[in-house]
């Protein structure tokens, strides 16, 4: 199970980074802010999991960031407002 | 009249608790790490002091019940007009020494918004055991063990809406069902501040995350310091538990907790090579006690380390050593490490 906790926490962290370095082209500037901010609060709370990664339901809370993380990350079209 | 005592207990807790809510309803944003790092480091050593000072008062009697279970000699005592803000005056315009205090500062009040959150779910749960005495299926028992994590467990809930994530959020509160926190539970935690509390416990470990990440880049090229990674066994839980420890020149060891996989990788070439002696630190300052004055009183860094070595290290010792602001290489001798001949004393 920490194996699983550590892949998906390195998982998400990639992405964000991937996504802070180099944003989706057709992202506007506004967009853009919304993304990094949602993606920051993500990483936030994702770190505050890993204070006990052996808490019932931590597990799958990081497949709930995992997948909401992918779904920031992989929006290429504009976005005016906060997901 | 007889006074309830535990009546009177409860209430004072809760007002204590509600201003902590208070003072982050209305000095939040503050904390927020781009509102935070806008400040310099005055300023943020102003505003940690200003918080702890404000919603942890009682950190003076913490203190003293600490100091009092060492030898006389051994204690330090604080006078009535102390405050965090004398502290921080003195680290002002010392780069490294404001960031440990930054970082040990902050995580005591991330710290102190936890225990408020604990106080306040302790106190919901006493008047659901109350209210629902008569019913067996409703039972509201919490070990000490359980009501860490559902603590922990409301606090992911509140963060998981925070962030906009149903799934983590419905995960959280099945976790919650089963301890018969419902939604009338949770939205009496929110109209009480849980939420409130919830955010400032993640923002000041942010703010502390920010604080080692700079202290490493400081550090990193100090040969003088020790800092880094130590990785300790819980002797409760048995499970390992990453800290980052710095050995503040005048101040003393400082350890936090950390988490953060970025964080520790950082630190892959850096080991804190020293036991962590300071785990239940109240302050973080520079003053020192009876028995750590005779020492600085031998006149020289070479004699208080030839005293030290012949004590041998222990926790004291240690303390002295950071205290009197011995270098890694003095205190490498007195760990036996190295040989004050090779070192060309």
């Amino acid at each position: 199970m920490m194996t699983d906790s550590k892949d998906l926490v390195s998982e998400i962290n990639e992405m964000i980074d991937s996504f802070m370095k180099k944003p989706p082209k057709t992202l506007s500037h506004r967009g853009r802010v919304y993304c990094e901010t949602d993606l920051l609060e993500i990483k936030t709370a994702v770190n505050d999991l890993l204070e006990d990664k052996d808490a019932p339901g931590t597990q799958d809370m990081l497949k709930a960031y995992c997948d909401q993380v992918k779904q920031i990350t992989g929006k290429g079209q504009d976005k005016g407002q906060p997901a | 009249m007889r006074i309830d005592y535990k009546k009177l207990n409860k209430e004072v807790r809760m007002e204590k608790t509600n201003g902590i809510v208070k003072f982050f309803m209305k000095n939040g944003k503050k904390f927020e790490l781009d509102n935070y790092e806008s400040l310099d480091n005055e300023e943020r050593l102003d505003l940690l002091a200003e918080t702890g000072e404000t919603i942890d008062p009682g950190y003076r009697v913490k203190f003293k019940k600490l100091e009092d279970r060492k030898p006389e000699d051994n204690r330090i005592e604080l006078e009535s007009d102390f405050t965090l803000q004398e502290v921080m005056e003195s680290a002002k315009g010392i780069p490294i020494t404001e960031k440990a205090l930054e970082i040990f500062y902050s995580n005591r009040i991330a710290h102190t918004c936890r225990d408020a959150q604990k106080k306040m779910l302790s106190d919901l749960l006493d008047n659901l055991k109350d209210t629902y005495k008569d019913f067996n299926s409703l039972e509201y028992e919490f070990t000490p063990k359980e009501l860490n994590q559902t603590t922990q467990t409301l606090h992911r809930y509140f963060i998981a809406e925070k962030t906009k994530n149903i799934n983590a959020k419905k995960i959280a509160k099945a976790q919650l069902g089963r301890k018969l926190i419902g939604d009338e539970e949770i939205e009496e935690l929110r109209k009480r501040g849980f939420d409130v509390l919830s955010k400032g416990y993640i923002d000041c470990m942010s703010i502390k995350d920010a604080a080692i990440a700079e202290s490493i880049e400081l550090l990193k090229d100090d040969e003088t310091q020790s800092f880094g990674l130590s990785r300790q066994k819980n002797k409760k839980t048995g499970k390992i538990e990453d800290f980052f420890v710095i050995d503040v020149q005048g101040y003393g060891q400082m350890s936090v907790h950390i988490y953060d996989p970025e964080l520790i990788s950082s630190l892959s070439e850096h080991e804190y090579t020293y036991p962590i002696y300071q785990v239940d630190n109240i302050l973080l300052f520079e003053r020192t006690s009876k028995y750590q004055e005779s020492f600085y009183r031998l006149g020289n860094d070479e004699e208080v380390v030839k005293k030290l070595k012949e004590i041998g290290p222990n926790a004291d010792t240690h303390e002295v050593a950071v205290k009197g602001m011995l270098t890694k290489q003095q205190m490498d001798i007195i760990y036996g490490k190295t040989n004050d001949e090779e070192d060309g004393r």
